[in-house]
């Protein structure tokens, strides 16, 4: 399909599926009504909301606030998860001694660590970052090791003949190869620091769209629930397809794969 | 001491690599195996050596020997002496091209590392590109090439390091037949403008008698020369031409001979 037709029925779907949940909730034929909006709210409740909760300016805040946590965390998980998994691709007996224990850290479940979190760190943005950079580091760290280890070793030997230091190694070889690895775990570390932040703020939390979900919730204000979940679903979007145009530029070297 | 080397080597023209009674023994314990055995051959500047011999003969040990590629688990004895000051280019079966970097990005590798400036290097990358016939394509990405084209920017960035011996590893096996001749003729028409000094190793006797000023023939595993045999044909050469004459006729029965006699299993246990 053409990129245009693609996106004509993306759009298309959407709207069908919108009409039906709003037919569900009643808010569209008057007496037809499948549902209580009260546990499903409905597309104009929910708009209505995020109107309301722009105006007082609290949705923004807290948008800001998630927003800035997740790349908070993003940001040092990346930094931090390719220097481990450079370290370990290339010293032998690190990853030995270490691999056992990486993979039990990322064994632990995150819901269970968060309230840890905010006892070491307090209801603030670190227990948050924290979390979120839990999430990234361990998926950056996998990619960026196995990148290592599948570097093709004739390029390697090709270079080393050139009497290449191991400085220009790594410059030439090793982290471009590696470079479509870390890539790859980027876009999902978008949505995995969300994930984070958002659990995080689920804990103990003055902001963030994971305290509004969680106060929405305890109040039994569906529609707030609902407009937060909206917010989140946008901004994952927004966030991995501007990784993804990012990706295609940096990466424009790769035979071109269609996912 | 060094006085008398150096006249030694004011006497006789120097090898470049020597190799004398070299053995290697390789692999894991049960499987551990003698690749090389007693391995005799000189390579001097500006002659194209060709080892050719059945697969696993241990050709590319030899090769990986030179350059240092061996397993930490090789034991090596005798003597494999490369002159001191030499480069070594490396051109391997498969092009192992960066396929990060553009044809200009990859031949331009070698010089980078070295620390040639970025003009210089460009327009040494670019004389190289157009000596393989690859302009057109010099910002074109690996993918976007054929076999025989990556290839010919493997010999292009392996000549860009600018290297004292070449040491080739099948460099033209996996190619189509049409492809491998046009490189054979395009690496002699390289040497006729640039005397090169090359260790190609191959399983394809044409070709070993095509390319080379020397062909050493090596045994079946463990590997050993066997014999070298000189080759003599006016130049400049090609690669097409020769083939149809009687004189590479007369050799390659002669080798082929040679090379049957010694991988029949019957007549090697005698």
């Amino acid at each position: 399909m053409s990129r245009r037709k693609v996106i004509f029925y993306r759009i298309l779907v959407l709207i069908i599926l919108l009409l039906l949940w709003q037919l569900a909730a009643g808010d569209l034929i008057a007496g037809v009504k499948l549902l209580d909006p009260f546990f499903i709210s409905s597309p104009s409740r929910i708009v209505a909301d995020l109107v309301k909760g722009v105006s007082d300016g609290l949705l923004i805040r807290d948008v800001g606030v998630t927003v800035f946590e997740a790349f908070a965390g993003l940001a040092i998980g990346m930094v931090t998860g390719v220097a481990a998994g450079l370290a370990f691709g290339m010293w032998k007996p690190l990853e030995q001694v270490g691999e056992p224990f990486m993979a039990a850290l990322n064994a632990l479940p995150r819901p269970a660590i968060a309230p840890l979190t905010v006892l070491w760190l307090g209801i603030g943005l670190a227990s948050k970052i924290l979390l979120a950079w839990s999430l990234v580091f361990f998926l950056v760290f996998y990619n960026t090791y196995l990148g290592v280890k599948t570097i093709d070793r004739d390029i390697v030997n090709a270079i080393k003949v050139m009497q290449a230091r191991p400085d220009q190694l790594i410059r030439i070889v090793v982290f471009p190869s590696v470079f479509s690895w870390i890539f790859a775990a980027f876009r999902v570390s978008v949505s995995y620091a969300l994930i984070g932040a958002i659990i995080g703020e689920f804990v103990g939390a003055t902001a963030g769209l994971g305290y509004q979900l969680i106060t929405a919730e305890g109040l039994l204000k569906t529609d707030r629930v609902y407009s937060a979940l909206v917010l989140v679903g946008v901004i994952a979007v927004l966030l991995t397809s501007m990784a993804k145009a990012l990706e295609n530029r940096v990466l424009k070297w790769r035979p071109p794969v269609s996912v | 001491m060094t006085v008398v080397a150096e006249r030694a080597n004011e006497s006789a023209p120097a090898a470049l690599i020597e190799a004398k009674d070299f053995s290697v023994t390789l692999g894991a314990e049960p499987n551990r195996v003698v690749a090389l055995k007693g391995v005799t051959l000189s390579i001097m500047a500006g002659e194209i050596v060709v080892m050719v011999g059945p697969s696993g003969c241990g050709k590319t040990t030899f090769l990986n020997s030179i350059c240092g590629l061996l397993p930490e688990n090789a034991e090596l004895s005798g003597l494999l002496t490369v002159a001191s000051g030499v480069r070594l280019g490396y051109m391997p079966q498969k092009d192992a091209l960066l396929p990060w970097r553009t044809v200009l990005g990859n031949v331009e590798v070698g010089p980078e590392m070295r620390g040639v400036g970025k003009a210089e290097r460009r327009e040494r990358a670019e004389g190289l590109i157009e000596l393989v016939g690859l302009s057109k394509f010099r910002n074109s990405y690996p993918h976007e090439l054929s076999g025989g084209m990556r290839q010919r920017v493997s010999l292009a960035r392996t000549l860009a390091y600018g290297p004292d011996v070449i040491l080739m590893d099948e460099p033209f096996a996996a190619l189509d037949a049409f492809n491998r001749t046009a490189l054979q003729e395009e690496l002699l028409r390289i040497n006729d403008k640039t005397r090169l000094t090359v260790l190609l190793i191959t399983h394809d006797l044409s070709e070993a008698i095509v390319l080379g000023d020397r062909v050493a023939v090596m045994t079946n595993s463990p590997g050993r020369v066997l014999d070298i045999y000189p080759v003599e044909f006016p130049e400049p050469r090609s690669a097409t031409h020769l083939r149809g004459t009687d004189e590479f006729l007369h050799l390659f029965q002669k080798l082929w001979q040679v090379l049957m006699t010694e991988s029949d299993p019957t007549k090697r246990a005698a």
